[in-house]
């Protein structure tokens, strides 16, 4: 308080002049959403600084905040050095990872596969190189198909032998109406199942994955238990499945490719 | 300042330090409502370049005109607001309540607008549900709408009071507070306009 007893007049035209400054910023705030700056992320800076200066119009003159005292001006600037602090971490973060780190990259995982199926057949070549997983994920030459188009990008393709083994690995035990019920609670946040539920970038379509004969029950089988084995830095999540949830939902999955 | 029915009728308390507590504590639950708000502008950036796609697909059924019309809708009721606060200190209890009604009418404005915007959404079946990035764009603008609502109320009884000839330049607080909260649901929608219905899809 100084020589008021409460609070500061203002002369009225101030208000008025104050308002045609916010619209005057308005337009220019649209206006400037319509220039295509060379850097994408300038379009969202410049409407964020054009924003913070209406707000402290707002506050300075519509509040009478230029009239507060100190304790008051804390309360109004530890909140936004808290949410610039949030927001520009987040910035530094997604605005410059490079893409392919949020975009799933396809990774080749058949020698782990060709590994557990105990088949003779090409055993010294799998077991002699037991990080090649993880080298074939870096290396591009290795990677298949577009990176967006996750779902039918990873199996190098091996041909399938008709062993009985892999006859046995393929059978449904599963209860497809059950897995069906279980899908709908789910797969729906990210996938489309029976007609409903959201279709998210990086989450095919069922009937899109089910079409890659890659996609056998037992790869089906892996690849629910822990996605991230099959292919590090997916999107899918580990959703913690008993085993006989992943039969049943292998067994819906398998009416789908029909 | 302690006139009977204001918060201040319980304590014998100064009636400028009693003004100044009041306005202060606004402040600082507005400072708790800037936080609120910000945990979803954290969460629209995170999702905006997570699920890029959604955001480009999402944003373009939103119209920038209609974001604009209802930006100067609010920034005139902002301006009426401060013209009621003026007039309370001035003791115009004509002036006062005329432009806290002008303030109502604008804020209804503001929600028809909102109407003409939601209701074709919901007719396309679009919902909250839909992906994420209409999640975000009906919780951010649903949460607002409620502030508004709740601005609305208060304005009201602010309108009520004034005619009961309540607010003199010796006791103008309540107007004051109410001015503060209705400002702060004009800058959340500063911010708000241009996120989502100008730079949604970059």
């Amino acid at each position: 308080m100084s020589e008021h007893k409460m609070g500061h007049l203002q002369e009225p035209s101030t208000y008025l002049r104050i308002l045609i400054y916010l619209f005057v910023l308005t337009i220019v705030t649209v206006a400037a959403s319509k220039v295509h700056f060379g850097w994408e992320f300038l379009n969202v800076i410049v409407a964020l600084v054009i924003a913070a200066f209406k707000a402290s119009l707002v506050i300075r003159f519509f509040m009478h905040g230029k009239y507060e005292n100190g304790e008051t001006w804390a309360f109004i600037v530890y909140p936004i050095v808290l949410l610039v602090t949030l927001v520009g971490f987040l910035f530094l973060d997604y605005g410059f990872r490079p893409k392919d780190k949020y975009v799933v990259t396809p990774v080749a995982f058949d020698d782990q596969a060709h590994g557990e199926h105990g088949s003779s057949h090409n055993s010294t070549e799998t077991h002699g190189e037991p990080t090649n997983d993880h080298a074939a994920a870096e290396t591009p030459a290795e990677t298949h198909g577009d990176s967006s188009d996750v779902a039918n990008a990873e199996p190098a393709g091996e041909s399938h032998a008709e062993a009985p083994a892999e006859a046995a690995a393929n059978a449904l035990p599963g209860d497809a109406a059950k897995g069906l019920e279980k899908a709908k609670i789910l797969c729906i946040a990210c996938h489309k199942v029976d007609g409903a539920g959201n279709e998210l970038p990086g989450a095919p379509p069922f009937a899109e994955t089910m079409a890659n004969p890659e996609k056998t029950p037992e790869y089906l089988r892996k690849w629910l238990k822990n996605p991230a084995e099959v292919k590090p830095g997916t999107i899918m999540p580990n959703l913690g499945l008993s085993d006989s949830d992943i039969e049943n939902l292998i067994a819906y999955l398998a009416t789908i490719k029909n | 300042m302690s006139a009977p029915g204001t918060f201040f009728h319980a304590h014998e308390e100064d009636p400028v330090e009693a003004y100044q507590n009041f306005k202060f504590g606004m402040w600082m639950f507005l400072a708790t409502e800037v936080l609120l708000f910000g945990g979803l502008f954290a969460a629209y950036f995170i999702f905006k370049y997570r699920y890029h796609e959604l955001f480009v697909k999402g944003s373009s059924h939103l119209d920038w005109r209609m974001g604009s019309l209802n930006t100067l809708v609010l920034l005139i009721s902002s301006y009426t607001m401060a013209m009621a606060v003026d007039a309370a200190q001035r003791s115009e209890n004509q002036k006062l309540i005329r432009n806290l009604l002008l303030t109502l009418l604008f804020a209804a404005t503001f929600l028809v607008v909102k109407g003409f915007e939601w209701i074709p959404k919901f007719n396309h079946g679009i919902y909250p549900g839909t992906d994420i990035y209409f999640s975000i764009y009906f919780l951010t603008t649903g949460l607002h709408l409620l502030h508004v609502l709740i601005g609305m109320f208060f304005i009201g009884l602010l309108a009520v009071r004034a005619n009961k000839g309540r607010y003199n330049s010796e006791n103008f607080g309540g107007v004051e507070v109410g001015g503060l909260y209705w400002h702060l649901v004009d800058i959340i929608w500063i911010f708000l306009f241009p996120l989502l219905y100008l730079v949604g899809s970059v």
